[in-house]
Formats: C-alpha cells, structure tokens, sequence
C-alpha cells in the first residue's frame, strides 16, 4: 500500500491568437509550436500508457482559449499546412544531414515524428485533438479541469465581481461544451487568488483549485500539514498547495532537469542558422526568420560552441532524471510519512509547454516517470485531487492567502511600470457591461449580438498574457495592440449602443475576427 | 515648487501616455544593449511616510528628486511607508539613464533569476524581438470622465491606485471650501475599524485629477481605502469619491488559532466535525514538515515563493535534514543523480 500520493498537475494555455484577416500571422505559430511541441506528444504519451497498461493518474488544465483555438477549422487547417510545411523541411534535412551521422539521426527522429503527429492530427482525431484528451478523461486517467474564461488575473480584475464572476461561469460552460462535463476543478489563472474567491467557484460546482506554497502556508490558520494536506475554506473548496521540492527539481533551467548540457538547446535553431534561400519558404512569408523548432545542438554548458545534439544520449539522462525524480519522491513521501502519520499528497504542478517545448525531453521524462512509478515501487502512488478527495474527505478549514506562482508570489508580474496602465480601462470597460447587462435584459436581435461581442473584447483584452508580456519587454507591440484593440472595440460598441446607432459592418466583421465563445450570453455580467 | 512637479505623474493625457511609451521603448533599448536579464524596478522618486504616536501616517520629507534618491540610494533604505513615483516618467533622459544603471547593478548584484518567468517566456518566443504585422493601434480615452479611485494589491508591501476626478467636481468642491486647496488622496487605515471616519489616515498632495501611484507600506495584513478630494488650507478636507477596499496578504504564519476539521462528501455536502486547539506540538509538526529552513523564514516573513531565490542550499538542507531523521531506519545515502 501507498505510503503518500504524487498529483502531477500540468497547465495547458496560449492565450487566444486568430487573425483570419492575415494569411500568414506571426503569433499564431505559438499554438503552432504548442500543438507540435507539446499537445500532440502529450496525447502520444497518454496512447502509450494506456497501451501498456500502465496504470496513471494526471491532472490537466486546457484552458478556455486553448481549446477554443484546438476545436476552431480556421486555425486547424493553418495548423495542418503548418505541418506539412515542416514535414517538408524535414525531409530536405534528411538529405542535406545524409553525410553527417549525428545531425542525420536528429533530422530521422524529426521526420519521423513530425510525421506521426500529423498522422495523429489528421487521422486519428480527425484535426479535433480535445477529443483525445477527452478520450483518457473518460477513462479516468486524465482530469481535465478548467481556468479563467481568458486566463484573466483575478486578484487584479477584483473590483468588478461580475467581471471575476463571468471568467469562471464562462469557463466552465466552455468546457462543458468541449468536454461534455462540468469542471469540478480550477487553475485559477497565474495561480492568483483572494480570499473569498473560493465562494464564486463554489456556485460553479468547483471542488478544488490551487495556490502557490505560500497560499495556503500563510493562510489565517496554521496548516497543520503544511502543503501536505488540502485546505478547505468556508464554502468547502479545496486548496491544495504547490510542492517547492519537486516543483523546482523540474521548473528550473539551472539547478533542474532541463538545463542538463545533453537535452536540447532551445535558441539554437535552423531558422537562424541555415541559408536564407534554403530556409526561405519555411520562415515567416515576408521573409523574417524564426524558429522552426528544427535544432540539432545540445545545451552543451555555457557557451555558443554548442555540441551536436544526440538523442540516444538525451533519453539516457531523461531516464536518468526520472528514476532520480521517483527516488526523491519517495524519501520525500517516506519522511513526510513518518512525521505527519497520514499519507501526504505531493502537489507538482507545471506549465505544460514546459514539456517538449522549453524543455524537449520533457514528455520523455514525464513518460518515464509516470511508468517508474507506476511499475517500479510501492511507496508513492500517482493520484488526482478529486481522488484524493474521495479517499480523505476530512480536511482542516482555513482561507489561503492572497498569492500567485508569478515572479516574488504575488501580483507584481502583472501590475507594474509596465502593465499598470491597463488596469484603469479594463475595470472601466467591465462596469460598463454590467451597466449595460442591466440596461438591456431582454435585447433585441440586433443589440444581444452587439452586447455579446463586447463581452467576448472585454473577456480577450483581460487576458493575463497581454500584462505578462508587456512585463518580459519582448513581442510587446503585439501585446498593448491586442489589449487596445479590444477596448477600442468595445468602447466603441459601447457609444454605438449609447447613441442607438449600431453599426452593423462593424458588429459582422468583429464577430468574424473575435469568434471565442460562440454561445456567450452578456447577461452574465448582471 | 520644482520638487513638486518632479512628483507630478500619470497619464492625464494623451500625450503623456505616449510619452510613457517612448521612455519605456528607450529603457528598452538600453537594456537590450546591456543585459537581458535586467527586470524593470519599481522604485524611484519617493515620498517617505512616517507613523507618528497617533497611528498617524504622515509624510516626513514631501519629496525627493530623482537626484536626490540616485546620491541616497547607497545608504540603506529607512523602514516606512513610501510612496513611489514610477521611473518611466523621468522628465531628464539624463536622471533615467542613471536610475536605469542602478538597476543595473541591483539585478547584478542578485544573482538569481526568474526562472519559472523565463521557461512561461518560451511559449512566446520565435527568436525574434518584435512581432512583423503591423496591427492597427488604437488609442484608448484618455479620460471617462467620471468621478473615480481604485486600489488594487500588489504585494503584501505595495499597492497601486490610480483615480479620475472631473472638472465639476472639483469646481463644485471648491465651491464648498474655497480657492485655496489641493487635490488630495486620503488613505484610511481602517484595519480595525470598518468606519473610515473612525480610523488614522493619512493624507498624499497629488497634482493631477486623473493618475495613478504606487505606495509602499510596512505593514502587511493592513485593511485600506482610499478617498480622493480636496484639502484646503485650515486642513479641512472636502472627499469626491471612495475608493474600493483593500487587505494586504499576510507574510508570516497567521497566529494559533483553533484547528476546525470538515468532511465534504462526493456530493459537496458539508459537514463540520471536531474543532482543536492549536498546540506547540502543531509547531512543531510544521517545522518538521517544512524543515528548519523554510520554517524559520515562514516564521520572519520572508517566505514567499520559491522562484527568486538560491535554493541550492536550502535543498541540500533539506536532504541532510531528513537523512538525519531517517538515519536509524536507512543508512543509504542519496544524492541528486
């Protein structure tokens, strides 16, 4: 019998990018390098394991945006002439590595894959992938829980509770749509809470959520167990804690797994490297250069003379960080164990693109580790909070801090010199819409498309990537132009429906361009 | 009056929205020159506040210059409450190059870097620095014209508020209590007493109807609002609106109270079981738990995330700590590969 339990937790979300008014836009290639990268390896890996009969449990978050971009035929069929332009560019690397054994088995490995994928993509899920991680919900291998509607930073959105209120409800009946349930769990959006959020999720039928490890260690009383052992607040929603040791074993660059000079380099790509008319037709249309997500050199140490990358090698040490990561876990669980006198649960959760895009081997090492555990021990065993719930359903009560994962643990990410200037049009925009939810319970035709557009700006422009963005200081034009579009737009839907002069053209090429949740009802916002 | 306007912020207008915009694109372009792993500080300008007897949060120097915070920044900073000016809106490039080379050395000087922020990074990153399409901007109002002030949390030490005042308001204000007043925020500390009225405040002279500030506070778990009006010369104060209601997150482990168990079933019912004391045998379950290490920054308050922080040692702290805890048992040693 298990001595403690270990929730993976994986974070899937890009914020919404679509631009059907360009045919080759820049940012969409995030989706792009996330499907490739990321989603699809994901899924290869749940195949396996079921195939194998392992044994797993894993908890998913696919935000709202997420899946609305995986379920929308715009930017699956960009994604589908994306990978046969990659496919394409992997065979011609076939032959310009013929002569060079090492890059040759790098470039075979990429052709091989990239090929399955789209194999994965166009027949298996029929370019619908929610669908197989639907497929591993149902068999109860995989939950799959929701995020903010956008992924809006709570805390921030605050003084407009309806505002709050509607990123969950819209949230959960996006996922309901895709998933076919409704959540019962949450990862609010940048791990941001406040006290008193767990009663909007309550009304939502959420049962736990999450907090950073000072969430729930600073909470208004002690915890006994530390992050050990869920909190509930008030309304009877768990919080449970975020793990510092295994979270950091694998979050960081350099003291974690991914910074090992055998993975894969991430900056070092054939975008970059090779000749511009080689490479000409797989970069960006007005011929800037970008990743591919081609790369043939290991991280190597500090310094640009960058070593070939060897796969064989790379999965070695991948094994190597699994078997090291099952092993800590173990004494991790074997100590709490012994001092608590109760299973602990170790809460490990990450950014899922985290895995195989950052960190190339990482679906490799979550492969190895999930079947480590699974098959090669006894003390730790892999489990799911609402599990975890089923099984120890007495918990202390407490209400977790104000917290969230980003930079210092609070919301200086998202709220500085900056980002600040946001904040001001974004409360602005969210009491206007509840005014006008209240003006108008029973619009028109005409007036319920207008008023549900200016929900779907407001919910796009409040999304927490913009402010995150505009914090790194990079591809941050992109970012204030998203954030004043939507406002411009809904300001100006706004004094339209103000001055009873909508105009139409408008209203039909907005709903074209910002299609996220088709079913929005704005009534939410009263 | 020069020291005034070296306060004076915010985006009252169009133009100093761009302006903003151009000073942050030029600090962006040094630190791209420089290094890439300098993170824009917070800290500027600040107006220093001290608490008197009272409970009283008073300012103790009005301002100080750019200048004169560059010459000071070396001496160490003094444990009250600060208002901060941002850094973007230097009026002098020369001032701005300056703070900008403290940061500089401030980033140097801590080693560590966020690593989790940089890996959340990636998913945006082609390798290239700007995106190519250009989007239409637009540009957003520059005023709502309303009467307004909001407050929002930054950290347990800082808050940001930013506020909307109207021409008629304050005509209509002056009206009330004369000429010679000056635009005022007022924060009420009303931690223990909902009542605003009823609770210390402390009063900021700001010089525009519509900006925003950051404050710096030593006092966290603090419950705040904010009124902005006008204040004339005898000291009375004439409020145009309030401001939402705020509490800082706490930064050490909250007192001992009772321990309340509860069991919710499948269903989501609740039901509540036995209450406990909280007993010096629960603080010491929690030391154990957490190890020494994190234990004693728990109980200091400086325990926040894990991100920011070399925690190399502290790992190691840990391995040695539960070796010695599991030494009778198991003699194996282990290590990190």
């Amino acid at each position: 019998m298990a001595q403690g339990y270990l929730a993976f937790v994986l974070h899937a979300h890009l914020p919404y990018v679509r631009h059907p008014e360009y045919e080759d836009f820049l940012e969409e290639r995030w989706f792009f390098e996330g499907m490739t990268e990321t989603y699809i390896p994901l899924l290869n890996t749940f195949e396996s394991l079921v195939h194998d009969g392992v044994d797993f449990r894993l908890t998913m978050s696919l935000t709202p945006p997420l899946l609305s971009m995986m379920t929308d035929p715009l930017l699956q069929e960009r994604y589908a002439k994306h990978l046969n332009k990659l496919i394409e560019l992997s065979d011609k690397e076939l032959f310009r590595t013929k002569d060079n054994h090492i890059f040759h088995q790098t470039a075979q490995m990429y052709n091989h894959n990239l090929k399955y994928y789209k194999w994965i993509f166009e027949e298996k899920y029929q370019r619908n992938i929610v669908n197989g991680f639907r497929k591993f919900m149902e068999m109860e291998k995989l939950e799959i829980i929701t995020c903010g509607a956008t992924h809006g930073f709570l805390p921030l959105l605050k003084p407009s509770q309806e505002a709050v209120r509607s990123q969950i409800q819209i949230a959960c009946e996006c996922h309901e749509k895709h998933l076919g349930k409704r959540p019962k769990g949450i990862w609010l959006p940048e791990c941001g809470y406040y006290a008193g959020l767990s009663d909007i999720l309550s009304n939502y039928g959420i049962r736990f959520f999450f907090v950073d490890t000072h969430g729930l260690l600073l909470a208004d009383t002690p915890p006994k167990y530390g992050v050990y052992a869920p909190l509930y607040t008030a309304s009877g929603v768990a919080a449970f804690g975020r793990d510092q040791e295994s979270s950091k074993q694998v979050w960081s660059a350099e003291e974690g797994y991914p910074g090992d000079p055998a993975y894969r380099d991430f900056y070092r790509d054939i975008g970059f490297d090779l000749d511009f008319e080689y490479i000409k037709p797989y970069i960006h249309c007005d011929g800037i250069r970008v990743m591919t997500g081609l790369k043939y050199h290991a991280i190597t140490g500090k310094t640009e003379n960058k070593k070939p990358y060897d796969i064989h090698l790379a999965q070695h040490v991948a094994d190597m960080h699994a078997s090291n990561f099952m092993f800590n876990r173990q004494k991790q669980v074997e100590h709490l164990r012994g001092i608590m006198g109760k299973p602990p649960i170790i809460v490990a959760p990450y950014d899922a693109e985290l895995f195989g895009h950052w960190w190339f081997e990482g679906v490799t090492w979550l492969n190895y580790t999930i079947r480590k555990i699974s098959c090669d021990q006894n003390t730790v065993q892999l489990i799911t909070p609402l599990e975890y719930l089923s099984k120890h359903p007495k918990n202390q009560v407490a209400e977790p801090s104000e917290s969230s994962w980003g930079h210092k643990g609070y919301a200086e990410v998202w709220c500085n010199q900056t980002n600040d200037w946001i904040y001001r049009h974004l409360h602005e925009a969210s009491f206007k819409m509840t005014e006008l939810a209240h003006t108008y319970p029973h619009a028109d035709h005409n007036l319920t498309r207008a008023l549900n557009q200016m929900a779907r700006e407001l919910l796009l422009a409040q999304a927490s990537d913009w402010a995150f963005i505009m914090n790194n200081g990079t591809m941050t034009a992109y970012a204030v132009k998203r954030t004043k579009d939507h406002l411009y737009k809904f300001n100006k839907f706004y004094s339209e429906i103000k001055n009873y002069n909508l105009d139409m053209n408008f209203l039909a090429e907005t709903e074209w361009k910002d299609n996220i949740f088709p079913d929005i009802n704005y009534r939410c916002y009263a | 009056m020069r020291k005034k306007k070296t306060v004076k912020k915010s985006f009252s207008s169009k133009k100093q929205l761009s302006k903003k915009t151009g000073l942050i694109k030029k600090a962006e372009a040094l630190r791209k020159k420089t290094t890439k792993k300098v993170k824009t500080s917070k800290i500027a300008a600040k107006t220093l506040i001290r608490k008197n007897k009272n409970g009283d949060l008073k300012p103790k120097k009005t301002v100080k210059t750019k200048k004169q915070f560059a010459l000071s920044k070396s001496t160490k900073e003094k444990k009250h409450s600060k208002l901060i000016k941002p850094k973007s809106f230097s009026k002098k490039k020369t001032n701005k190059v300056t703070l900008f080379e403290e940061l500089i050395i401030e980033a140097k000087t801590d080693s560590t870097v966020h690593e989790q922020s940089r890996i959340e990074e990636s998913k945006f990153d082609l390798g290239i620095p700007e995106n190519a399409k250009a989007m239409p901007e637009h540009e957003l109002p520059s005023s709502y014209n309303k009467d307004q002030a909001v407050i929002l949390t930054v950290s347990p030490h800082f808050v940001f508020a930013y506020w909307e005042v109207t021409n008629n308001s304050m005509h209509e204000a002056v009206s009330k209590i004369g000429y010679n007043t000056k635009l005022t925020l007022r924060f009420y500390d009303i931690t223990l007493s909902s009542n605003p009225d009823h609770s210390p405040h402390w009063d900021i002279e700001v010089f525009d109807r519509l900006g925003n500030w950051y404050l710096k506070l030593d006092y966290p778990e603090q419950k705040l609002t904010l009124d902005i009006g006008l204040k004339n010369e005898f000291g009375n104060f004439y409020p145009l609106t309030r401001s939402n209601t705020i509490k800082l997150p706490r930064t050490t482990l909250a007192d001992p109270g009772p321990l309340k168990w509860m069991i919710v079933t499948d269903l989501g019912d609740k039901i509540t079981t036995d209450i406990e004391d909280y007993t010096d045998a629960d603080l010491e379950l929690l030391r154990k738990i957490l190890g020494p290490h994190f234990f004693d920054l728990l109980i200091k308050g400086k325990f926040s995330t894990i991100e920011g922080s070399n925690l190399e040692a502290v790992f190691q702290e840990i391995s040695s700590f539960r070796l010695r805890q599991d030494s009778s048992s198991s003699p194996t040693m282990w290590s990190n590969h």
